[in-house]
C-alpha cells in the first residue's frame, strides 16, 4: 500500500472519557471485527484492563477503510506510564483527543496534549458522551480554546451510541498527515511496546519510521546493543497476520527470537546490521522504577513460588524489577521496582490473582541519595537500609511537578493539603470559568502517602492528579523506627521529614496499637529516630476475653469461632512474642489528615 | 461428682417475640396466635415422634426462645402434656420457662405457670437503667422488671436472673448498680453475660456505623470481678464462667451443657445432643410447620463429631466449670488420658498462670476465668 494511504494515529483521553468504548466502534465500523467476536473494549486484553477500565500495555490495530489504511495505537492511561504514552505517540502522526463532555478536560488529558503537541501530531478534538444529560459542550469548547485548539474543529460524538463516529474516521483521512515516505534511508523502527510469551518469545511492536524490514534480516537494537535475525513480521488485525515486510510508515510487530523483553525496551530503535542507521530515533530513555516496595510471601514456604512468579512478570514488563532482600522482621523476600503506585497494585493484583500467593507488602519508598560523612554517595530505597543519623552528611529525595485539576470550590482545602505534604506551589490557572488547575512542587514520597486518596476525598472525587519528575533536592529527613516489645522491626521504618517524624511517629503508632491483637502482657510501641524516642503507646494487656453464653447447639458454633480466633492467628507474622497483622506493614501508608 | 449420662435434658425453642431485642441472635420472629397454634401442634408432634429414639430419664426441662412466656396457658399446658405423655419424666425434675417481665406483671400468672409444672423461671432484666435497655432494645422498663421480680421475691420462688454487662459507654459502676439493685430481690441464680455483637442484629448495624461508644474491655474486667467478690460475699456460688447460684441453685438444665450430658432440643434452631451428634433443626419456622412427618434430613442439619471434636467441646465447655474437668471422668468417656494428649499445653497454661491443675482435675484460675478463651483455642 502507498504510504499516502496510512494514517497513523492514537487516543488520548482522561479514564473513562470513553476511548477503549471509540476504539470498539471503529474496530465494528471498518468491519475489522465481526460481532460475534466483538466483546467489550476489544484493546484491553487484560481482565485487570477491563475491570478497572484503564489501558496498561499500549496495543496496536491495523484497520481498513475507504482504501486507507489505519493504524490505532491505543496508549496506557496512567501518569505511571507516561513515558509509554511519549512513545506511543511517536509513533503516530496524529491524535484523537477524547474529552467527556460532562466532565470537561482533566490534568491528564491536558499532560496528554502538550505532549502531542511536543510530537508534532495533528489533534482532532472529540466531545464524547454528548448524550449524557449532563453533557456541556460549550464549556469544553471553552476549555479547548484556552489551550489553543481551535473548538471549531471538535468533532461531537456518542461512542456508546455509535454517533459521529463514521464523520471522525472521514476527518482522520483528511486532518491526520500521511508519513514521510523515507523506505530508501537505513532501517528505523521505534520499539513502541514489547510483550513475551512462552511459545514465540518478545513479540516487539514497532513502527517503522525509515528504512524497511522483511523476515530474515539481521537486526541491531540500538539501545541494548544486541543483534538478531528478524523471524516473522506482521501486522494487527488485531490478531497478528503475517506479511512479507513493513515498510517506512508502517505499524506491525516483529519477532526474532528474543528471549527476553528487557533486550527490546520500550523507545529502543531497530536498524540492520548490514545498513546501521547513524544515530537511534530521539527519545528513548532507560526507565527506572521510581517506587520501591519490600514483598514477602505470608507463608515462608512459598518463597520459592513467588521468585518464580516475579520472574515470569518480569517477562512482559521490563519496568518492573526485584532482587532478593532479607528482612529481620519477615524473613526472605524480594525488594521490587515500579513506576509508580498504580503499576505496584497492579503487580501486587496480579501476583495474588493469577499466581495465587498472598503477600505482605511493606510501604513504597522512593530512591533517597545519600551523602555520607566520609564523602562516599549512596542511593537507597529501602529505609531498613540508611546508615545511623550520625553517619549521614545529606539526604536528597525526588521531586515531582503535581499538576492538579479541580472545580474552584475546593482550592482551599487542595491547597492545604498539599502544604500539608510539603508541597510547594507553583502555579494556578483558570481551564475555564468554574475548573481550576494548581500546579505544585512536591516531594514524591509525599505523593506515593495516601496523598492521592486524600485528594479525592478533600474534593469529593473531582480532583484529577498528573506529575512529572522533577529531579533531587535536598531535604531535611530521618529515618524513623518503629520498636514493638522494644524490638526494633526493620519492615517498619519510614524516613520522614524532621518537622513532622513527631507527628507521624504518633499517629502510627496509635494506628498500630489498634492494629496489633493484644497480649496477656502489654506491648511497649515505641517510634525512634535513631536512639531518640519521639514517640510512644501502649498496648495494654489483655484483660478479658471469654465467651460468655455457651449452650446448647451453639456449641458447635462457639468451638467454630475460637478455632476462626486461633485461625486467624496463624495468618500474621510472629515476631518475638507479638503477631503483627499486614495491615501494621501498611499503617504508614494512610496518614489520614493529622487530626 | 458423679455425672449421669443416662439422663435427657429437653429444650423446647419458642421462636416468638413481639418485639427483636438489638443483641439478639438467636431465631425469633413476630406471629400471632394462629401461627402460634400452628407452631404449638407441630411441635407436640415432633416431641412425641422423637420420643421412640429417646428413651432416657428426662430430668430437666427448659422452655426457652424467643419469648415463651407469652404464649398461652393453654399451649404450654398443650406441651407439657406431650412432654409428660411421650417421656419418663423424673419427680424432681427442673422445669424452667423463659420469661420477659412484661409477661410476669401479676402474681396469678406465676400461680398459673406454677399449676403447668414450672418450677423454675428466668427472667430476662439484662439492666436496670433505662438508657441501657434502650440500646439493648429491650420492649420492657425498669418498672415492669421491678414487679416482674418482686412478684418472684414475694412467692420465695426458685427464679435466675440474666443481666448483660460491657455496654457501649458501659462504666463497671453502672452495670454493678443494676446488679445491687437485683440482689434486693434475693434470687436464686444470677447469670451475668457480657455483650457480644453478634452478625445480623441491630447493634451490629450501629457498631459497623461507628455509632456506637468503646466497649471497654478494662472497665468489663473490674465488673467482672467485682461481680464475683460481691456475689461471693452474699453467698452465691460461681460456678460456672457467667453464672453464679445459691446453694442448691445451680441450673440443673444448662449443667447438661457442661458437663457432656445428652440433651434433646425441639422446635426450630433447637439443638440435640447424644454424645455422637449434634443435631440442630432449621431455624426457619415455615419449614418447620411443613414437614410434617419431621424426617430430620428436611428440618435439620446433623454434624457427626469425630472422637477429636467431642474431646474438643468437652475441654472447651467443661473448662467453663469452676469445677474443671475432672481426669478420672475424662479417661473414663474417652478410653484415654487427658495429659497424654495435651500435657505440653497444660503445662504451657499453668506455667503462664491461667489454668491450675491438682491430681485429679485442671480448672481455670481466676486470671484464666477472665481470659478463657486464650485457654480455650490452646485446645482446639
Amino acid at each position: 500500500m502507498s504510504v499516502n494511504k496510512i494514517r497513523n494515529f492514537c487516543i488520548i483521553a482522561h479514564i473513562d472519557h470513553g476511548k477503549s468504548t471509540l476504539a470498539d466502534r471503529i474496530l465494528e465500523l471498518t468491519n475489522t471485527i465481526e460481532d460475534r467476536e466483538m466483546q467489550e473494549q476489544v484493546l484491553d486484553n487484560m481482565d485487570l484492563e477491563r475491570e478497572r477500565g484503564i489501558t496498561i500495555k499500549a496495543q496496536a490495530v491495523s484497520l481498513d477503510y475507504k482504501g486507507y489504511r489505519f493504524n490505532l495505537i491505543d496508549t496506557p492511561g496512567h501518569v505511571d506510564f507516561s513515558y509509554e504514552v511519549s512513545r506511543s505517540l511517536a509513533a503516530c502522526e496524529g491524535a484523537l483527543l477524547v474529552i467527556d463532555a460532562a466532565q470537561g478536560i482533566e490534568a491528564q488529558t491536558v499532560a496528554n496534549i502538550y505532549l502531542a503537541l511536543e510530537h508534532d501530531l495533528e489533534i482532532i478534538p472529540v466531545i464524547n458522551k454528548i448524550d449524557l444529560p449532563a453533557a456541556d459542550v460549550k464549556r469544553v469548547k471553552e476549555q479547548l480554546l484556552e489551550l489553543g485548539i481551535d473548538p471549531a474543529e471538535a468533532l461531537l460524538a456518542s461512542a456508546k451510541e455509535g454517533t459521529g463516529v463514521e464523520k471522525i474516521l472521514d476527518e482522520i483521512i483528511t486532518r491526520v498527515p500521511p508519513p514521510a515516505p523515507e523506505e530508501d534511508l537505513p532501517l528505523k523502527a521505534l520499539v513502541f511496546d514489547s510483550l513475551y510469551n512462552s511459545y514465540q518469545g518478545v513479540i516487539a511492536y514497532i513502527r517503522v519510521m525509515t528504512g524497511k524490514v522483511v523476515p530474515g534480516e539481521k537486526i541491531f537494537l540500538m539501545a541494548s546493543e544486541k543483534e538478531y535475525e528478524v523471524d516473522e513480521i506482521g501486522i494487527f488485525t488485531p490478531e497478528m497476520k503475517k506479511t512479507s515486510q513493513l515498510k517506512a510508515g508502517e505499524v506491525g510487530y516483529l519477532m526474532a527470537g528474543i528471549k527476553d523483553v528487557r533486550n527490546c525496551k520500550v523507545g529502543d530503535t531497530i536498524t540492520t546490521v548490514n545498513n546501521k542507521a547513524a544515530e537511534p530515533l530521539p527519545g528513548y530513555q532507560d526507565v527506572k522504577p521510581m517506587v520501591f516496595s519490600g514483598m514477602y510471601p505470608t507463608d515462608n514456604d512459598d518463597y520459592e513460588v513467588l521468585k518464580e512468579a516475579l520472574e515470569k512478570l518480569q517477562l512482559n514488563d521490563a519496568a518492573f524489577t526485584f532482587e532478593a532482600e532479607t528482612s529481620a522482621a519477615l524473613g526472605f523476600g524480594f525488594r521490587c521496582g515500579f513506576l509508580g503506585l498504580l503499576h505496584m497494585e497492579i503487580v501486587q493484583e496480579r501476583l495474588e490473582r493469577e499466581f495465587n500467593i498472598n503477600l505482605i507488602m511493606t510501604a513504597p519508598s522512593v530512591v533517597y541519595q545519600l551523602t555520607l560523612e566520609n564523602g562516599e554517595t549512596k542511593e537507597i530505597d529501602n529505609p531498613a537500609e540508611f546508615p545511623a543519623p550520625s553517619e549521614i552528611s545529606t539526604i536528597a529525595e525526588p521531586y515531582v511537578t503535581a499538576t492538579i485539576s479541580l472545580p474552584e470550590d475546593y482550592i482551599g482545602s487542595v491547597m492545604e493539603l498539599c502544604e500539608d505534604n510539603r508541597g510547594q506551589f507553583s502555579d494556578m490557572t483558570y481551564i475555564d470559568q468554574n475548573r481550576v488547575q494548581l500546579q505544585y512542587e512536591m516531594p514524591m514520597s509525599e505523593i506515593i502517602t495516601d496523598f492521592f486518596n486524600q485528594l479525592k476525598s478533600k474534593s469529593r472525587g473531582y480532583a484529577t492528579l498528573d506529575y512529572e519528575p522533577l529531579g533531587y533536592q535536598e531535604s531535611d529527613l530521618v529515618k524513623l523506627d518503629i520498636l514493638v516489645n522494644k524490638e526494633k522491626i526493620d519492615a517498619l521504618s519510614i524516613i520522614v521529614h524532621r518537622d513532622k517524624a513527631e507527628v507521624v511517629g504518633r499517629e502510627l503508632l496509635k494506628k498500630l496499637k489498634d492494629i496489633i491483637p493484644r497480649k496477656l502482657f502489654a506491648v511497649p510501641l515505641q517510634a525512634a529516630i535513631g536512639n531518640n524516642i519521639v514517640a510512644r503507646e501502649d498496648i495494654k494487656a489483655r484483660k478479658k476475653d471469654v465467651l460468655q453464653k455457651c449452650y446448647g447447639g451453639d456449641v458447635s458454633r462457639k468451638r467454630k469461632l475460637l478455632e476462626q480466633q486461633k485461625e486467624g492467628k496463624k495468618r500474621m507474622k510472629q515476631i518475638g512474642s507479638v503477631d503483627i497483622p499486614q495491615e501494621a506493614f501498611l499503617a504508614v501508608l494512610e496518614r489520614g489528615n493529622g487530626d | 461428682m458423679v455425672i449421669e449420662r443416662d439422663e435427657l435434658a429437653l429444650y423446647l425453642h419458642i421462636p416468638f417475640c413481639r418485639n427483636k431485642c438489638a443483641y439478639c441472635n438467636y431465631y425469633s420472629i413476630r406471629a400471632g396466635r394462629k401461627k402460634q397454634a400452628l407452631f404449638v401442634k407441630e411441635l407436640t408432634k415432633e416431641i412425641k415422634s422423637r420420643a421412640d429414639n429417646l428413651s432416657a430419664k428426662v430430668t430437666s426441662i427448659y422452655i426457652g426462645g424467643g419469648t415463651p412466656s407469652l404464649l398461652t396457658n393453654a399451649f404450654l399446658a398443650a406441651i407439657m402434656n406431650s412432654i409428660e405423655e411421650n417421656y419418663f419424666l423424673a419427680k424432681n425434675s427442673e422445669i424452667t420457662l423463659e420469661v420477659n417481665p412484661l409477661d410476669l406483671q401479676k402474681e396469678k400468672t406465676l400461680r398459673d405457670w406454677q399449676q403447668l409444672g414450672i418450677n423454675r423461671i428466668s427472667l430476662g432484666v439484662q439492666s436496670l437503667k433505662e438508657d441501657e435497655l434502650n440500646l439493648l432494645g429491650r420492649d420492657h422498663g425498669i418498672n415492669e422488671a421491678k414487679k416482674a421480680l418482686a412478684i418472684l421475691a414475694q412467692a420465695d420462688f426458685n427464679y435466675s436472673v440474666d443481666l448483660i454487662s460491657a455496654l457501649p459507654g458501659q462504666q463497671a459502676s453502672d452495670y454493678l448498680r443494676s446488679l445491687e439493685l437485683v440482689l434486693n430481690y434475693s434470687p436464686k441464680h444470677i447469670s451475668s453475660y457480657n455483650l457480644q455483637i453478634e452478625p445480623n442484629t441491630e447493634l451490629n448495624k450501629l457498631w459497623q456505623t461507628g455509632e456506637l461508644l468503646e466497649i471497654s474491655e478494662e472497665e468489663d474486667a473490674k465488673a467482672y470481678e467485682k461481680t464475683r467478690e460481691i456475689l461471693t460475699v452474699k453467698g452465691y456460688r460461681h460456678y460456672e464462667i457467667s453464672n453464679y447460684a445459691l446453694p442448691g441453685y445451680s441450673s440443673h438444665h444448662n449443667l447438661a451443657y457442661w458437663q457432656f450430658r445428652p440433651y434433646a432440643g425441639f422446635g426450630p434452631a433447637a439443638c440435640s445432643f447424644d454424645m455422637k451428634k449434634r443435631r440442630c433443626n432449621i431455624a426457619d419456622l415455615n419449614i418447620y410447620l411443613a414437614s410434617a412427618e419431621k424426617e430430620s434430613s428436611e428440618i435439620a442439619r446433623i454434624d457427626f463429631l469425630t472422637i477429636e471434636d467431642l474431646i474438643k467441646d468437652y475441654i472447651f465447655t467443661g473448662l467453663r466449670l469452676t469445677a474443671g474437668i475432672s481426669k478420672k471422668d475424662f479417661a473414663t468417656l474417652f478410653k484415654r488420658e487427658l495429659k497424654d494428649i495435651y500435657e505440653r499445653e497444660i503445662n504451657d497454661l499453668v506455667g503462664q498462670g491461667l489454668l491450675i491443675e491438682t491430681p485429679n482435675k485442671i480448672r481455670l484460675s481466676n486470671k484464666g476465668l477472665l481470659l478463657a478463651n486464650q485457654v480455650f483455642t490452646v485446645f482446639l
